[in-house]
């Protein structure tokens, strides 16, 4: 599904909300109105969000011309998923090196039944279950079949997003 | 040819240190995604199997078959590529049970939703289904943006990605499928213009590799110079065959039911093979 980004600005908030892929069809918002004083920018990015090698190029471009629109906002991530994160890890500029972030979208996955889930990361808050850790990922039980479920993700490439 | 010539078993990289020349298929493991681009582009080799990666043997024969039976492959390669005996117009059809016709730039997103829902059957994880789709959007962009228009040397990127200003030749449509053995699922897409310059493809993916990726990436007209790095880096393995002026076939392996940890570890295979209009 090709993205739909989603520009709203309100209470010197730009929130940018980015649902499906960034691909060749996608058009990003104008950056030509925004308003003055707006002091943050905050990404939105739904599980279907990523990007193919057009879409990386596009976002780079707009990326850089939001930074010069808002210079001084501060940008944050309210929702991410590892794959934004994982294309982060390789390509600099694609998540700004000064963004924080809220909660991380992590998938996981049970060999067991082959369930797929999605599970939020709280960054700076306690989990909400408190359940037990593994290499500081917490350890999931399948909502299907109640076996453990597996990160699908490298913790390597995330790790320094979840201390 | 005899076996021997054709084939070299490793145990170690530091073999590879020993030798000028190197046979077309290297058997060896834990060599970086690095060593296996060099090996291809520096030392000429066409076939790189892993003993780590999936189903050694099976690779082992498949460079064997892509050496002797390099037109077959073109014709048969998710057959070849699941190592079944023989194959053929059948086998094919059979085990390449997922095969669509891109028609038009647009139609890409339906057809990566339906190979999406075909990759799921197998009990994949998320990260799997995701890789498996960037795969195929590359694949299907090269085959619609690069393919027609990059000439022998592949020296330009193709025109503008804006789907509107593309056309698709409909005797030339590229066709993208995929089959699975239940251990390994091959997603591929061919086109019928024979225009990839493997050498020029190995060294792209290799600058990847070995810069910064920010710095690899394109922002004339054209592509964005990065979508063969990610074809090859997320994938178990990458068959490249060029019926020179008449097809390019690319195909992708990916373990089944692995989750994205377990196939970061997987070293990574690659079989090339050019065959020239002559002798197709």
């Amino acid at each position: 599904m090709t993205a739909k980004v989603e520009c709203n600005h309100s209470d010197g908030s730009l929130k940018i909300n980015v649902e499906g892929q960034i691909n060749e069809a996608t058009l990003l918002p104008s950056l030509d109105d925004l308003p003055n004083g707006i002091a943050s920018i905050d990404f939105n990015f739904s599980d279907s969000a990523y990007l193919n090698s057009e879409g990386i190029k596009m976002w780079l471009l707009w990326l850089i011309k939001l930074r010069k629109s808002i210079p001084t906002a501060k940008i944050h991530f309210e929702k991410v998923s590892v794959y934004i994160l994982n294309l982060g890890a390789v390509i600099d500029g694609l998540i700004p090196s000064d963004a924080t972030f809220s909660v991380i979208r992590v998938p996981y996955y049970c060999s067991t039944c082959g369930n797929n889930e999605m599970a939020d990361f709280a960054l700076n808050e306690p989990q909400a279950d408190g359940g037990p850790r593994k290499d500081g990922i917490q350890v999931k039980t399948c909502s299907q079949c109640n076996s453990t479920s597996d990160l699908d993700g490298v913790y390597e490439k995330i790790s320094k997003y979840l201390i | 040819m005899e076996n021997s010539e054709q084939i070299l078993e490793i145990a170690s990289q530091d073999e590879l240190n020993t030798r000028s020349v190197l046979p077309p298929l290297i058997i060896g493991d834990h060599l970086s995604s690095i060593v296996v681009l060099q090996l291809c582009k520096d030392k000429g080799v066409r076939h790189v199997v892993q003993r780590s990666n999936l189903e050694p043997k099976s690779e082992t024969n498949l460079a064997k078959f892509m050496m002797d039976h390099p037109a077959e492959f073109i014709k048969f390669p998710i057959s070849a590529i699941l190592g079944v005996p023989n194959p053929s117009v059948e086998t094919e059809l059979k085990v390449a049970d997922f095969k669509v016709q891109i028609d038009s730039p647009n139609s890409k997103f339906g057809l990566e939703e339906e190979l999406k829902q075909y990759a799921r059957k197998f009990k994949n994880p998320a990260s799997a289904i995701y890789d498996i789709s960037i795969v195929a959007d590359e694949l299907i962009t090269n085959a619609i943006y690069n393919a027609p228009y990059v000439g022998v040397q592949n020296t330009t990127s193709g025109p503008a990605r804006d789907p509107k200003n593309i056309v698709i030749d409909p005797k030339k449509r590229p066709e993208l499928f995929a089959g699975s053995d239940g251990v390994r699922i091959v997603v591929g897409v061919r086109d019928y213009f024979g225009q990839l310059n493997t050498s020029n493809l190995i060294k792209r993916i290799q600058a990847c590799y070995e810069t910064n990726l920010l710095d690899q990436i394109s922002y004339k007209e054209g592509g964005a110079g990065i979508g063969s790095f990610m074809i090859f880096d997320s994938c178990a393995g990458m068959y490249i065959a060029v019926e020179k002026g008449r097809s390019t076939t690319i195909c992708c392996s990916f373990p089944v039911g692995m989750t994205a940890r377990k196939r970061s570890l997987i070293p990574k295979n690659i079989h090339i093979l050019n065959l020239q209009e002559a002798e197709a």
